[in-house]
């Protein structure tokens, strides 16, 4: 029941209804080659991907769309379905709506044709896709890392990213200063020991007031309560 | 007062003798120019501490915004790799003698983001460090104590001594 009162109200979501008909128009355009992906915020998979350029460009002149403003270039790895999903957030100034477009690629080979000859921003969100994710857009006029060095090696945002030793020689790992302390105690408890050395805890001479149960005492007497009561 | 001083009263007013060591390592401590090198929040902070309130100005301290010109590094902030060459070339151009700070959490050990892959796990990894500041970030009243520290060590420094001693010198 609630689940469907929520179902409704996320129907009636403005954003919801405005993602399903740009999805339309583009359907109405592409047909097969573009896909709605039902999500809470809908979005279009552009599944064939010699159609990708003109997708897009579709979505930036359209008198319909006009989407002037390339939010974002994102990438998302989903090593279980061996995926690797580019998406692009549009948005459109002069009509106020937005659109979300996603590109599925193989993960062993992420290719896909650059935007950047569509919104020139693509440059630098691509190089970032590119660094972290590993995704190629072909065509791209300048495909280098943007943030990390680079020399660096692997793609961090890949969920089977595996940290290297070191980089140029600084490791890339510190011991916990937590271990040590470890080590301490137990290297003081073994001197001790050998030495036969018995530690008495040591009695507050300060008494607590009458009638006082510390907290502790309070927690173990609940719990063997509890015991009893499921005995 | 330190006892290696003492004041004498000469024919036309006071006259003090002191080790050459304490007259250079007082002069230095009394003007330690700090390389203006804030990399990350902590860099805010390190802002603070030359403005109005903690005023390390009156230390004689001031920002360069050149190596050449520094004593002092404060790494104020995340280390990233990326950065850390930068910071070891910085270090590398900085003049003898030099100290470094390692200001907060994050240049200390790599603080909150020390599982990330691209944040170095401390700047004692690529250079020396003099003293560390704790804190994320670190109040600018810590960031002054750690300097007085910096001071302390830099007035225990010999460098008059380890040059030929006082006998070649006088
Ligand atoms: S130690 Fe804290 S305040 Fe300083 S740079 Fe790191 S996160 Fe920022």
């Amino acid at each position: 029941m609630a689940a469907n009162k929520q179902e409704e109200a996320r129907n009636k979501s403005p954003t919801r209804q405005k993602a399903q008909e740009l999805h339309a128009l583009l359907a109405a355009k592409f047909g097969e080659a573009v896909e709605l992906v039902d999500a809470v915020d809908p979005y279009t998979v552009v599944k064939d991907h010699a159609q990708f350029p003109a997708v897009m460009r579709h979505l930036r002149e359209d008198p319909a769309f006009q989407m002037d403003f390339l939010r974002s270039v994102t990438g998302v790895d989903w090593p279980d379905d061996s995926i690797i999903e580019s998406v692009y957030h549009v948005y459109s100034y002069r009509l106020a709506h937005a659109h979300v477009v996603k590109v599925r690629l193989p993960r062993a080979l992420p290719e896909i044709p650059t935007v950047e000859g569509v919104w020139p921003t693509a440059n630098w969100f691509e190089r970032e896709a590119y660094d972290l994710l590993g995704i190629v857009y072909i065509g791209h006029s300048d495909l280098r890392r943007i943030m990390l060095p680079d020399d660096w090696v692997g793609h961090p945002l890949r969920k089977d990213y595996a940290e290297q030793e070191d980089y140029r020689g600084i490791g890339t790992t510190r011991a916990s200063p937590l271990e040590a302390f470890k080590q301490m105690d137990l290297a003081r408890k073994k001197a001790r020991d050998e030495k036969g050395v018995v530690v008495v805890p040591q009695q507050s001479p300060i008494k607590p007031p009458e009638g006082w149960v510390s907290p502790k005492a309070k927690k173990g007497a609940a719990a063997e309560e509890a015991e009893e009561g499921e005995a | 007062m330190n006892t290696d001083n003492s004041l004498i009263a000469g024919d036309e007013g006071m006259v003090l003798v002191s080790k050459l060591d304490n007259l250079i390592n007082w002069n230095r401590k009394s003007s330690i120019w700090y390389l203006l090198f804030g990399l990350a929040c902590c860099g805010i902070e390190l802002m603070q501490t030359g403005g109005p309130r903690a005023d390390i100005d009156r230390f004689g301290a001031v920002p360069r915004a050149t190596p050449r010109q520094a004593d002092l590094m404060i790494v104020a902030g995340t280390l990233t790799y990326k950065m850390a060459l930068r910071a070891k070339l910085l270090y590398d151009q900085m003049p003898d003698p030099k100290y470094v700070i390692s200001m907060g959490a994050c240049a200390t050990c790599g603080g909150l983001f020390q599982l990330a892959y691209s944040v170095c796990k401390g700047v004692d990894k690529i250079i020396p460090v003099d003293i560390y500041v704790p804190g994320c970030p670190p109040r600018p009243e810590a960031l002054t104590e750690g300097f007085m520290r910096i001071q302390d060590k830099m007035m225990r420094e010999r460098w008059a001594q380890k040059l030929g001693g006082g006998a070649r010198l006088a």
